[in-house]
């Protein structure tokens, strides 16, 4: 331990000595022959030398809203409009439309894959004229502010591994979250708030967990984990000081508990307590932001008719939409919401129905909010699930009845606001919704673009851990600019 | 005089007695026929010189002339080596040594022979197709000089009146015309810049997307990185040069480069889509290859009628050379605006950092600076003040929620370079905003939730030329007030937002379902 604890003291240890040595002369010299770009005059490099903190260029967004989608809603009910399916109801999947795709163990013993339509109608909207089902009335009201991708495609065919591999780039977990990518390539706009928040909500359909590794740190520092937002009345627990402690007694037994905690760092040098140090001086602050940021009791009346009157039930999704806006507003980097509720299998028309109903509003309301307050330039909204839905039912198709199983390969999202180009309809599908035809758009691509609009260049943003470079994108991913302003 | 060396060398030193025999042993039998072959060709090179224009190089002698750019390393070597020696040959400790002298003699000796077979052979292979120009011209001469310089140093050497100052510079003459000779050789050969060319920056003149003309900035600059080098005004292989237009329209010796609007049956294309192992493949396979999309640009360029000077601008929207040339020539389209004021001194940047002012650079290395200020307890109009200090470099000002007074707006009227700026739900009225009419750059501007005056917009409104957009929700003004605002004030987009009555903002027709 004395040991350990000499090698945290001197900050050099024998790994450190090594990669150290490494800039010497010669190895700088073989290091130009197995690195072709150390020497290159145009500046090209690995990155380490931006600071993280301080975007790579210019962003067009500082901030970004992310209303996942969690559970995957159906792309067939809600922007994919596909009346062959109608026609074609009942009928068979063609096998050269599937080409041989493995199905999940839910479908994969059906003895046929009858083709199912939307049960409700597509209407064209706006300018754009896009199609957006009557699912969607609100949605369909901003189809001019937002762009609608109906190219997505990953990776993964189940929720847990779909949803982490969104959020961390990888399906596997314990790698940091986008949001604390996000928090560790920017710093906080708000010395006071945390740069990653996240809120969660559940509706009635049939749902599938989060769990706290999805907006974890990973190996960045624990600083730009993300912080959870409780669905009750007070968002963050424990936040009033007890009865009869003073604001003034609260500062001193803080700034003792300081000076205990750096005579502790320096004697054992562990960097998670200037982590731990940086968090209670932040609670402190949250002390007077938090109740600033989350109060609605005084946003105007037109607010709680525009997100609509569940807006005032903590927990909610409009709730939580309400919040998201005031705390992107305050200057919280990423704010991360879950909506549950939406893994369709049995019985979809009546549960989609439901969960449109949760989002719907809401979501349309936060568009119109950031509008009018000048703040949809800067603030990146995305609105998708981490999967799509077969365009063939699931269990028996009945009269009124179906359901849909899982689909990695086409799916539809929205982004809007932040550099986004707003009233387009980005990629194309087949006539079964099942190939993309035009334009897809990987998981990786989708990374890349949102930390673009942030103003980070994804294959910059990196970080060495176990001995390489680690990023959000992995070794993947391309900008889509057809979509950007 | 050999047997004197002999003598003087030890019986150990038999490698070193060898070499001093071969040498002794040349002096003996060929050195005068050296020196003889040396007149015959100087004067071969006087008559190449002067008949230069009506000699015909027949056909096996052009295949020795060939040999040129291998046997041309032997007499550099050879005469650097012995310019060397030279130049340090009177020094009165080098003086008396025999070996010296006898090594030197014979080695300049050679290197004369060399360098005068070599530019033989150089001009052999200058008559050639393919070889003209300035370069060509200055290498000729700075090789023929290097003969004539060694010559003339190999006869005088010997003189009583050779002193060592001129035995050092006309060794510096001659290795001086080495170098230059050398180096416009592989001008020739490699093309300009190629030693130092992977460490320039490719930083080139951008020339904005709106008055790019396809040729010159789109597949003129593809010629030039990666045909040029064989195929310029001084080296024309096959008869071929692709750095001007006049050129490029001419062709080559196998033909036209390309068929206007028909890139399957262009020539150009036939060589550029050749396998790479095929001779005929250009460019040549060792040399840097063209990348898809530049076939692609080349391709499309001859597809439409290999035009002059169409501009990008001018093809039609879904272009494929549009867009290709588009994100050739905009890599970073609308991303990074170019700044020119200086940054803030960071430790200025620092100071005015603290829990509730965040101050921070827009990018690295950008010297613009964002500023976001929060908690209405603590704000007062010295938040503001303070910021003086970073007046021009501040282009983003974040003050929602804050008990802004019209009074504080005289500070940000001095923020010259701002372009955005959020009052919303400040406790400004309409009068103030007159002191921020002179941001010139000014491009959005958030007034939603304050107590503005309809009078007061509609007579300051005017005065922001620049502004694009203006955010008016809830606010106090009515539907028709800010209809009127619009009308007189075409160049703004005013936001009125959602209201009370449950509408939404502006012409809801193009929001109900068709």
């Amino acid at each position: 331990m004395e040991k350990e604890i000499l090698e945290h003291g001197l900050n050099f240890n024998r790994r450190r000595f090594l990669s150290r040595l490494s800039l010497g002369l010669g190895s700088a010299a073989l290091g130009s022959l197995l690195i072709p770009d150390l020497f290159r005059g145009n500046g090209l490099d690995d990155g380490s030398d931006l600071i993280p903190g301080i975007p790579h260029f210019a962003p067009k967004a500082k901030r970004v809203i992310y209303l996942f989608q969690n559970g995957a809603p159906s792309q067939l009910e809600s922007f994919d409009y596909k009346p062959k399916l109608r026609e074609m109801r009942g009928q068979d999947l063609p096998p050269s439309v599937r080409g041989g795709q493995r199905l999940t163990g839910f479908t994969a013993n059906q003895s046929s894959l009858p083709l199912v339509g939307s049960f409700r109608d597509f209407h064209q909207y706006g300018e754009s004229r896009a199609w957006v089902s009557d699912l969607f009335p609100h949605t369909a009201k901003i189809v001019d502010d937002i762009c609608i991708v109906k190219s997505m495609h990953t990776e993964a065919i189940n929720h847990d591994p779909a949803l982490t591999f969104f959020q961390t780039g990888s399906q596997q977990g314990n790698r940091p979250s986008m949001g604390a990518w996000l928090s560790y390539g920017l710093g906080s706009e708000n010395q006071n708030l945390p740069a990653f928040t996240v809120l969660i909500s559940r509706g009635k359909g049939n749902s599938q967990g989060v769990y706290s590794k999805l907006w974890s740190n990973g190996f960045l520092d624990s600083i730009h984990q993300g912080v959870q937002f409780s669905s009750g009345e007070d968002p963050v627990l424990y936040l009033k000081d007890p009865e009869g402690l003073t604001r003034s007694e609260r500062r001193e037994m803080l700034d003792n508990l300081s000076k205990l905690n750096h005579l502790a760092y320096e004697e054992l040098g562990d960097p998670e307590l200037t982590a731990k140090i940086q968090q209670y001086e932040m609670a402190y602050r949250m002390q007077t932001a938090v109740p600033d940021a989350t109060d609605i009791s005084n946003e105007p009346e037109s607010i709680i008719k525009l997100y609509g009157e569940e807006c005032q039930v903590p927990g909610t999704f409009a709730a939580n939409c309400l919040l998201a806006r005031k705390l992107s507003e305050k200057g919280v980097r990423f704010v991360q919401l879950y909506h549950q509720g939406w893994d369709q299998h049995v019985n979809l028309p009546e549960e989609i129905t439901g969960q449109a109903k949760d989002v719907d509003q809401a979501s349309a309301a936060l568009i119109t909010d950031l509008k009018q307050r000048g703040l949809l330039d800067e603030t990146l909204v995305i609105w998708g699930g981490e999967f799509g839905r077969t365009c063939f039912s699931q269990g028996k198709l009945t009269n009124d009845n179906y359901g849909r199983d899982h689909h990695p390969r086409a799916f539809s999202i929205w982004m809007a606001g932040g550099g986004v180009k707003p009233g387009i309809v980005y990629g194309e599908t087949d006539d079964f919704g099942y190939n993309i035809i035009k334009d897809p758009v990987h998981v990786h691509d989708f990374q890349a673009t949102v930390l673009h609009q942030l103003g980070l260049n994804h294959e910059k943003l990196i970080y060495k851990h176990l001995g390489r470079r680690f990023r959000l994108t992995d070794v993947a991913g391309q900008v889509v600019k057809d979509i950007l302003v | 005089m050999g047997i004197y060396i002999a003598n003087t060398l030890t019986a150990d030193d038999s490698n070193f007695d060898l070499l001093m025999i071969f040498f002794f042993a040349m002096k003996v039998n060929y050195k005068g026929l050296a020196e003889n072959s040396i007149f015959a060709l100087l004067t071969f090179i006087v008559f190449f010189i002067i008949f230069e224009d009506k000699v015909v190089v027949p056909v096996w002698l052009q295949a020795l002339g060939r040999l040129h750019p291998m046997l041309l390393h032997f007499p550099i070597v050879i005469l650097m080596l012995s310019m060397f020696l030279e130049f340090f040959r009177l020094k009165s400790n080098y003086r008396s040594q025999e070996i010296y002298q006898i090594f030197t003699t014979n080695l300049l000796l050679s290197g004369i022979l060399f360098s005068g077979v070599t530019i033989i052979l150089g001009m052999f292979l200058s008559k050639e197709e393919g070889y003209s120009g300035d370069i060509l011209q200055w290498h000729k001469w700075t090789g023929i000089s290097i003969v004539f310089f060694a010559a003339i140093i190999y006869w005088l050497r010997n003189t009583t009146w050779y002193s060592d100052p001129l035995a050092k510079a006309g060794a510096a003459l001659t290795v001086l015309s080495i170098c230059c000779a050398g180096h416009f050789g592989a001008v020739l050969t490699h093309g300009e810049n190629f030693i130092l060319a992977p460490l320039m920056t490719s930083e080139e003149v951008k020339v904005p997307l709106e008055q790019a003309v396809v040729f010159d900035h789109v597949v003129l600059p593809i010629f030039k990185q990666k045909c040029a080098s064989c195929h310029n005004p001084n080296k024309m292989k096959g008869e071929l040069i692709l750095t001007d237009s006049s050129f490029i329209k001419k062709g080559g010796e196998a033909g036209p480069l390309y068929v206007a609007g028909n890139p399957e049956t262009s020539l150009l294309m036939e060589r550029l889509y050749l396998p790479l192992s095929d001779k005929k493949h250009m460019p040549p396979s060792g040399k840097e290859q063209l990348t898809y999309d530049e076939i692609l640009m080349i391709s499309q360029w001859i597809k439409g009628k290999a035009s002059f000077t169409d501009r990008v601008i001018a093809l039609p929207a879904g272009d494929s050379l549009r867009i290709l040339a588009t994100a050739l020539l905009e890599p970073d389209k609308g991303i990074e605006e170019e700044f020119k004021f200086e940054s803030a001194d960071d430790m200025t940047i620092q100071k005015l950092n603290n829990d509730y002012r965040d101050v921070s650079p827009i990018a690295v290395q950008s010297p613009a600076l964002a500023v976001n200020i929060y908690n209405k307890e603590i704000y007062t109009g010295n938040t503001l003040k303070e910021l003086l200090e970073v007046k021009s470099q501040i282009i983003f000002l974040n003050l929602n929620g804050m008990p802004v007074e019209d009074m504080d707006l005289e500070t940000i009227g001095e923020f010259v370079n701002l372009r955005t700026l959020h009052l919303n739900f400040t406790n400004i009225t309409g009068q103030g905003l007159k002191a921020l009419s002179s941001l010139n750059h000014l491009k959005s501007l958030s007034l939603s939730g304050t107590n503005l005056n309809y009078n007061d917009l509609l007579l300051h409104m005017p005065l922001f030329k620049g502004v694009s957009k203006v955010t008016l929700w809830n606010t106090g003004l009515s539907d028709t007030e800010i209809q009127k605002l619009q009308a007189a004030n075409p160049h703004i987009d005013f936001i009125a937002g959602f209201n009370d009555a449950g509408m939404y903002d502006g012409d809801s027709s193009g929001n109900r379902p068709f």
